[in-house]
């Protein structure tokens, strides 16, 4: 075939993909443009827009709500992605093993990766309610029995004081959504129940590590820590990474979860960056420093998925 | 050969069933509900009627008598009808939808964001009401009328009056040794009621308490006003927080917890029960005297029927004159958004919401009192407030303090809040109020600065 | 082979596998008890008696219009799940098959922007909106999807490249058009890959909450996302056994759905991972 593009073949290319060209310029650049725009602008969507040049991200440097905002969800996506990948990385080789009842395992862990995040912030604010819920009715018994027989009398052999041995007595479960640290804790534990279709993705990989590989190095006499080191967390790293980068944009949007299930509270304990990009825009029809916020989520997952992509290179092995 | 048959079976299962889903989506699509059937009260279907949407703040049973003068209103003509909903956040909610360009036609707002939505100009101007004579600036009572129309053009029409008052029980003042049936005339007073009232448990947690200034905490930023400030400058536009009598105020406010130990009263205060419940801690017998709003009584009648005829209300003392020389009170009002598409037949509904008979029989519902100067016997007798008397006189005094009508009121608000708060936990009173006049001369120099812009802006055009 | 490591897995998996289904076995649990007996201390594990009034009650609360707000789903759901297959695969085709100027440009696009975060359009799409005057209907959430989803855009082309080029020249040889080839051949055979597609959106329609929280301004457009957080923070709170029942409601048919396109749904979550 000649090299040469026909006239017919760039006009039916283009037509082709008009919708999204189309798509491209209305609901992409001429947003981001405003978006822009706007970030430099008081502006409350009911009287027309006024520049005001830096004055919005200049106010972000002392809003004290947007460095919480700012610091949990760093904290979370910090926590959260690592762990989620590491739990769904065990989960997958987990469920790799040729074991009867298999695709049922399978079914059941991917399953509530499926349910609306609103409904999931719903079923554990429940799980998690202090007093009534079900996580801390099976917590009681056990920090009871916890703190009876094994910690206070720990603590008496190591010469504690009275009061700390009578209150390792009466351990009782934290308050969880009421409490500033547990409330974090709680929404971080949450992100794990969803892991399913990030399993599928590793599980995948997983059927695409050459089989001789493993073979080859059970001759050499390799044990199961070896190979997961040497032989599929190299395979899988095309998969980690993108598993990674997924893992650290969609950390950075939290949103429903949080919304539903705390409000932002206790105090500010749980506001995210979403969410106070939100409040600012849709409560409180600041538009300008809600623009201003979301410029900023921008390029800051965009540095890091550049950074990502830098550090690829050293650990990423693609075949 | 058997596996090839279970295969078919199962790949007809799958079948049959996708096309039961199908068939069930596709019948959910063309028989169910949609939006737009709108139903008389006795279940028929309206005819050729212009629909106002009506955005109403209150659910559950304060939403119940708004829906029963709505229903009065939708039979007795055959031109209007209102299609009600209750709708939570109703402030935040018909703000973004009025800057969407879709409001519903009439909405009953919040006082406290009256200044924003005027300085937005996202409500109709209501003065031909004035014109035609359907209101006066006397038919309310002055604070409401006050926030209705802060600058003289009228801008929405009250439902109905909040002011606060002092709740005390009875129960617990017998307790204590006091007479129950006198409620303390000046501050200083109440300060040693409380202090009687107040019962330490042996390990030095608080059992009960006489008065705590930040239960409930919706008036956290109201206290000044008990010791004769006046927040908001109508002239200038600037606050006034750091001032002689907010100290003494906030002073006041945090001599209680310190009295009581920071930490102790703030695991007191972190078990207190949800206000509509039980264990609300004022009928749980938690705290003996409360600053709360004429609707407490009807929480009261549901949730603990028991302290029906054990508790007192009476106008709140003031540090400078008699109780009730001065109080907070707060409004309902209805509105009709910018952009509104039914501007007239909302004027026709709002004219037939303030009709005396319909305002007081939503007052008694909701057990406050009426934003009407004129009322009937019958609105006393009916209210199921047994103090209502004592509210309707506080409604109707000229020295009521409402909400600003600043357009950055919710911001302000908000960082008094926590102002007091800090101060409740036991930060530095002059440092809190001078850090939030710093903030609010801030925010409201910047307001004038954009509005100046935006003059200059419009001038140019 | 020995036998205890494959009883420690399936000690493992049992673990894991009762962490992840014994939260919705509580949803269900608590949507059939009675309000009283949701909250006891300690639990009780089965309802009695088993209380199917809950779900009664539910579909009938007048501030809970179930089944306008499904209609409502069901609509945004399939028009953004026909209105990204159609765009997105007709753009596929073109960034796969058709060689012309700038089409490299457009794939670049098409990568960079899946990385963009929502909030950054919420505001200026708010005016786009109100300027089309679509704010208070369902148009913002479902009219976009006809312009192409990246992210489908993307998986789709990745389809198609794995389909011999001799193929389409064959077609070309035979006088076929662009738009014969894509109906069919294209779309025959990647019959599975755009049934991700629209599974995906179908779901990711269902599921959203942002989108319908910020342009869903009137009750009677809402959304069952939308419709429960409202359920769960209106005034005077809703107990769990009804909130339960709700959730159950509305997870019910995304999880039918996986059960019928399992094999589907599997393989297209899969095949992201890996191109």
């Amino acid at each position: 075939m000649n090299d040469r593009i026909t006239l017919r073949e760039q006009l039916a290319g283009m037509a082709f993909a008009a919708p999204y060209i189309i798509g491209v310029a209305a609901f992409l650049v001429f947003p981001l443009a405003m978006s822009l725009y706007y970030s430099f602008c008081n502006y409350s969507m009911l009287q027309p827009p006024i520049w005001i040049g830096w004055d919005n991200y200049r106010d972000l440097l002392t809003d004290h709500a947007f460095h919480t905002a700012l610091w949990n969800t760093i904290f979370y996506a910090a926590v959260s992605v690592p762990f989620t990948l590491t739990l769904s990385l065990l989960l997958a080789l987990l469920l790799n093993e040729p074991v009867r009842g298999q695709g049922l395992y399978r079914t059941i862990v991917f399953l509530p990766s499926l349910v609306p995040l609103v409904a999931s912030a719903l079923i554990w604010q429940w799980l998690f309610n202090a007093d009534k819920g079900l996580i801390n009715a099976m917590l009681r018994p056990v920090l009871h029995v916890l703190g009876q027989l094994v910690l206070s009398p720990l603590a008496g052999a190591l010469g504690a004081d009275h009061a700390t041995i009578e209150s390792l007595r009466h351990l009782s479960p934290p308050v969880w959504l009421g409490d500033p640290h547990w409330a974090m804790a709680a929404i971080i534990f949450i992100s794990f129940w969803g892991v399913g279709q990030t399993v599928v993705i590793f599980l995948a990989g997983l059927q695409d590590v050459p089989h001789e590989l493993y073979e080859a190095a059970e001759m050499d006499g390799a044990g199961a820590i070896h190979r997961l080191f040497h032989i599929t967390l190299p395979m899988l790293s095309p998969v980690i990474f993108f598993n990674l980068i997924m893992g650290v944009i969609g950390s950075w949007q939290i949103f429903d979860v949080p919304y539903v299930m705390t409000g932002g509270g206790p105090g500010r304990s749980t506001l995210f960056y979403s969410m106070y990009i939100f409040e600012a825009a849709f409560n409180q029809l600041r538009m300008g420093p809600a623009c201003a916020m979301a410029w900023i989520q921008l390029l800051i997952i965009l540095f890091l998925t550049v950074l990502a992509f830098a550090s690829a290179r050293k650990w990423v092995y693609y075949a | 050969m058997e596996a090839q048959e279970s295969s078919r079976f199962t790949r007809v299962a799958h079948r049959v069933a996708i096309a039961l889903v199908a068939i069930g989506a596709a019948a959910m699509l063309v028989f169910g509900d949609r939006p737009t059937t709108h139903l008389l009260p006795d279940g028929r279907a309206i005819h050729k009627r212009i629909v106002v949407s009506y955005w109403e703040e209150w659910t559950g049973f304060e939403g119940r008598a708004m829906e029963h003068i709505v229903n009065k209103f939708n039979t007795s003509q055959h031109h209007i009808f209102i299609n009600m909903v209750e709708v939570s956040n109703v402030n935040i909610k018909t703000l973004i939808s009025t800057a969407g360009g879709d409001p519903p036609d009439l909405v009953t707002i919040w006082s406290g964001i009256m200044g924003q939505f005027i300085s937005y100009k996202a409500l109709t101007n209501l003065n031909i009401l004035l014109r035609q004579h359907v209101v006066t600036p006397h038919t309310f009572v002055p604070f409401a009328w006050k926030l209705c129309a802060p600058y003289g053009t009228l801008y929405g029409l009250p439902a109905t009056t909040d002011p606060n008052a002092l709740y005390w029980n009875k129960i617990l003042f017998a307790k204590a040794g006091l007479n129950p049936d006198k409620p303390p005339t000046t501050l200083k007073q109440l300060s040693r009621m409380a202090a009687r009232l107040t019962i330490i448990k042996p390990d030095g947690t608080i059992k009960q308490a006489g008065f705590l200034p930040m239960e409930p905490n919706w008036y956290a930023a109201d206290w000044g006003i008990y010791f004769g400030n006046h927040i908001y400058n109508f002239k200038t536009g600037y606050f006034n927080i750091d001032t002689p009598q907010q100290i003494a105020a906030y002073r006041w406010v945090q001599s209680f917890s310190k009295a009581l130990g920071y930490q102790e009263v703030d695991s007191f205060q972190s078990g207190f029960g949800e206000f509509n419940s039980p264990l609300n801690p004022f009928m749980d017998g938690q705290v003996a005297m409360e600053l709360q709003g004429p609707f407490l009584a009807n929480f009261i009648n549901r949730n603990n029927p028991r302290l029906i005829g054990h508790y007192g209300v009476a106008p709140f003392p003031t540090s400078f004159g008699p109780p009730g020389a001065a109080t907070f009170g707060d409004c309902d009002i209805w509105v009709i958004p910018r952009g509104a598409k039914h501007v007239q037949a909302a004027l026709e509904v709002m004219k037939f919401f303030i009709q005396q008979k319909n305002l007081e029989y939503l007052n008694d519902k909701q057990a406050k009192p009426s934003p009407l100067m004129k009322t009937s016997a019958a609105y006393i007798r009916r209210n199921p407030n047994p103090y209502i008397q004592v509210f309707d006189r506080i409604s109707r005094n000229p020295n009521v303090q409402s909400l600003p009508p600043s357009p950055i009121w919710p911001r302000v608000n908000g960082q008094l809040t926590v102002m007091a708060n800090r101060i409740w936990m036991g930060a530095s009173v002059v440092g809190q109020i001078r850090h939030a006049q710093f903030l609010a001369d801030q925010w409201v120099q910047r307001e004038n600065h954009l509005a100046a812009l935006r003059l200059k802006r419009e001038l140019h055009r | 082979m020995n036998r205890k490591p494959a009883l420690r897995t399936h000690l493992l998996l049992l673990l894991a596998a009762l962490a992840y289904v014994a939260p919705l076995l509580w949803m269900i649990d608590t949507s059939l008890k009675h309000e009283v007996q949701a909250v006891r201390i300690p639990p009780v594990l089965i309802p009695h008696p088993i209380r199917w009034q809950n779900y009664v009650h539910v579909l009938r609360d007048p501030q809970f219009d179930f089944s306008l707000f499904a209609r409502n789903t069901l609509i945004i759901a399939t028009l953004s799940a026909l209105g990204a297959m159609l765009s997105s695969s007709l753009v596929a085709y073109s960034l796969a098959k058709i060689r012309w100027r700038g089409r490299g440009l457009v794939f670049g696009i098409v990568l960079g922007s899946m990385m963009i975060p929502f909030p950054v359009f919420m505001v200026p799409l708010y005016r786009i909106f109100r300027e089309l005057g679509w704010i208070g209907t369902s148009l913002p959430l479902w009219v976009p999807a006809f312009f192409g989803i990246p992210f489908f855009i993307f998986l789709l082309r990745q389809f198609y490249l794995t389909i011999p080029r001799e193929l389409s020249e064959a077609a070309v040889m035979d006088g076929c058009s662009h738009f014969g080839i894509w109906w069919r051949i294209m779309l025959p055979l990647t019959r599975p890959a755009l049934l991700v597609v629209g599974l995906f959106s179908f779901m990711g329609a269902w599921n959203n909450f942002l989108g319908p929280l910020v342009y869903l301004t009137h009750q009677s457009t809402f959304t069952l996302s939308v419709a429960l957080q409202v359920y769960q923070s209106r005034s005077g709170g809703t107990s769990y056994n009804l909130l339960m029942a709700a959730s159950v409601l509305i997870i019910a048919p995304v999880l039918i759905l996986f059960f019928l396109a399992q094999r589907t749904f599997i393989r297209g979550i899969a095949t992201t991972g890996l191109k």
